[in-house]
């Protein structure tokens, strides 16, 4: 509430500013949505092409990012980041088996702005834990990407704001449902919409 | 067809040039380019710039140069402006180059693929060639370095000898066109290495390099030439028995730290001395003993690393135990008193540093702090794998369309295209049944440079987004309508 009365109405933490996605359709849904400086948890489960707003999203950040994939079998595409117009000498990859083990030494210190941790393993409590107080103590933006679609009725206290992203070929749409963040709200965008704004 | 799926991970500012070699005596700070030092003779020294590619290429990067004049300017320093320096992608190509350079009394800087050097190095006698192949075969018999191999050399030198004056070859481009592989077959697996040293870019195409950011395949880029590198004089040893075995890394890690500490007593890991390679040898229960090497990608600095609580020491370490632990663990388990690997004891030997000048040692910086702390390196010493970046070419052909950056000031160029792109690509593409897509929608026709190629057609495709048991998949139908999945929209 205190956020609320400091922002005129919008639940934006310490006067961070809405991310600016240069198309239309995402400023609306994403206004009041505070990504910056927090732990985000995005249902993307492979082949839904949920990772589309996350990388809209590090686009939206321009600034230094790492992304972490526990995918060992799948090559990342980097055509895809730049057909989407990401900076690409800013994007770091890294491919680590068990992230949340391996890198939380080298995550404590790292000076990245932005961290995607695309994970296909169970994430424990401490592990969330360990991550949204990072996020907090370094102004640091995670966002967590599972491999399945998240539920309501499962909540995660460490994330700020829950998304699942899925696309329909029928429609040619790509819907956002957010299931915590401002209010629980839905979208769906026309797929060239989302692609040019 | 073939594929070209290697990734590319390059830095901008690239180190194009394996080797160095420095016609000049050794000197105390023999270690001041790279880590890794080989004696060829008494005043021909090769430095091995490959394990050092990053330390050069970022400081050239903050310093707004290039790793090669950096380096330049640090055997300039050291050796002084009248030696002679080669920069060059093979040991055996920069040693020939050297002996006719030295017979000519020139010094200074050469690049072996400067388009002049290229020019001379092809018009070197085939005399030459053999008088250099014969000195190797001296050293390597010192060194008792591929014996084998080498077993009837002189036979087959003789062999070649007469076989090229029958063919009227006089110069070592002359035997360019012939292939190692005929070479192999006619006289020995030695032989086919000699021209392979000889003409290293050539081969080099023929395999695939490894261009891991921080890595690389030694062996890949030697072609079987055998590497003996100068050891660190009276290399810092640090030895810790403890007095009960110990399992679990929580408490390994305390007693490491005191080693750590101990080895900042030895001022050959202090400023500006950093440390490349560590070798701990851990000594088990049964006093067995099993050796790991830990390898920085970027020289660490102690002091520095000390100030942070030895982060970065402290998480290769842990890598290193982990993997350790986890192969000892499957050998314990049908032991009856152990189930896990106990630990009574260590060694930590320093195996290879780097000291550069304070000329080209940012541990002198005045943004000393801001500069460590801001960079990748740091990060990199404090992670398991490698960390890479891409760039993306303008060829309208899915999987061929990016590349490593080469340039240094090379600019990413955009690329305008409608068609959406796959998150995962797959190694090659995966034949399926026609049947089995749901739904699709069409993405775009590919074509290719069909008046280059013999054979075009393969690259004639269809694309499509196409739903596969609930998965959107890239598919492609090729001319003759076969179908086939080449990434995953994710």
């Amino acid at each position: 509430m205190r956020s609320e009365l400091l922002n005129n109405g919008s639940l934006i933490k310490g006067g961070a500013e809405d991310l600016k996605f240069q198309n239309a359709y995402l400023d609306r849904f994403f206004r009041g949505i505070n990504l910056q400086g927090t732990l985000s948890e995005w249902g993307a489960p492979a082949g839904q092409m949920g990772r589309l707003i996350p990388c809209l999203v590090v686009k939206a950040f321009a600034s230094k990012c790492l992304w972490v994939s526990s995918y060992e079998k799948s090559k990342i595409y980097p055509p895809y980041w730049h057909h989407l117009g990401v900076d690409m000498s800013k994007v770091y990859f890294l491919s680590e088996e068990k992230p949340l083990k391996d890198l939380r030494f080298a995550l404590r210190e790292a000076k990245f702005k932005v961290i995607v941790i695309d994970i296909d393993k169970y994430v424990s409590a401490s592990d969330m834990n360990f991550l949204a107080r990072l996020c907090s103590k370094n102004n640091l933006s995670i966002l967590l990407l599972r491999k399945y679609f998240l539920s309501s009725k499962n909540g995660n206290p460490f994330s700020r704001v829950r998304l699942n992203c899925s696309y329909s070929l029928k429609t040619n749409a790509l819907s956002i449902n957010l299931i915590k963040g401002l209010r629980t709200k839905r979208t769906t965008i026309q797929l060239q919409e989302v692609l040019n704004g | 067809m073939g594929e070209v799926l290697s990734l590319f991970t390059k830095p901008e500012n690239d180190l194009e040039y394996s080797y160095l070699l420095i016609n000049a005596f050794k000197k105390a700070s023999a270690f001041n380019i790279s880590s890794q030092v080989m004696k060829l003779s008494d005043d021909y020294y090769v430095h091995d710039l490959k394990v050092v590619k990053s330390y050069w290429s970022n400081l050239a990067q903050k310093k707004e140069s290039s790793p090669i004049e950096l380096i330049q300017r640090e055997a300039s320093l050291t050796y002084g402006e009248d030696k002679l320096y080669i920069f060059c992608h093979h040991p055996f190509e920069a040693y020939l180059l050297a002996g006719h350079l030295i017979q000519k009394k020139s010094f200074g800087f050469y690049f072996s693929q400067n388009s002049r050097v290229e020019n001379f190095y092809g018009n070197l006698s085939l005399d030459h060639w053999f008088d250099s192949c014969r000195y190797l075969d001296e050293l390597f018999n010192k060194e008792n370095i591929l014996v084998s191999e080498r077993k009837a050399n002189k036979k087959h030198y003789n062999q070649m000898e007469k076989m090229f004056q029958g063919l009227g070859l006089s110069k070592i481009s002359d035997f360019k066109s012939i292939h190692a592989v005929d070479l192999q077959r006619r006289f020995s697996k030695y032989v086919g290495m000699l021209w392979d040293w000889t003409y290293p870019n050539i081969s080099s195409e023929c395999h695939e390099e490894n261009l891991d950011l921080f890595q690389y395949d030694r062996d890949v880029a030697l072609h079987g030439f055998v590497w003996k590198s100068l050891k660190i004089e009276s290399a810092p040893t640090v030895k810790k028995d403890l007095d009960y075995p110990l399992s679990h890394w929580d408490h390994i890690k305390e007693e490491l730290i005191n080693s750590f500490d101990k080895l900042l007593r030895f001022k050959q890991v202090l400023s500006p001395n950093r440390l490349v390679l560590v070798d701990w040898r851990l000594t088990l229960f049964d006093l067995e003993q099993c050796s790991t090497l830990i390898r920085f990608k970027h020289p660490l600095c102690l002091l520095q690393d000390q100030k942070k609580g030895y982060v970065s020491l402290l998480s290769q370490f842990q890598f290193a135990f982990d993997s350790l632990q986890g192969e000892l663990n499957q050998h314990y388990q049908d032991y009856d008193y152990f189930d896990v690997a106990h630990f009574c004891g260590w060694s930590i030997e320093v195996k290879e540093t780097l000291s550069p000048s304070s000329l080209n040692n940012e541990l002198f910086s005045n943004l000393e702090e801001m500069v460590i702390d801001q960079d990748i390196e740091a990060f990199q010493n404090r992670i398991k794998g490698s960390i890479n970046r891409y760039s993306v070419l303008r060829i309208d052909i899915p999987s061929l369309d990016y590349k490593d950056l080469k340039e240094p000031g090379e600019a990413i160029v955009p690329v305008v295209t409608e068609s959406l792109r796959p998150f995962f690509i797959f190694e090659s593409p995966i034949s399926i049944e026609e049947s089995q897509i749901t739904e699709r929608r069409f993405i775009e026709r590919t074509s290719s440079d069909w008046w280059v190629r013999w054979d075009s057609r393969e690259l004639f495709r269809d694309y499509y987004m196409g739903l596969v048991h609930n998965e959107l998949l890239y598919l492609y139908k090729d001319h003759l309508n076969r179908w086939y999945k080449h990434g995953l929209f994710s």
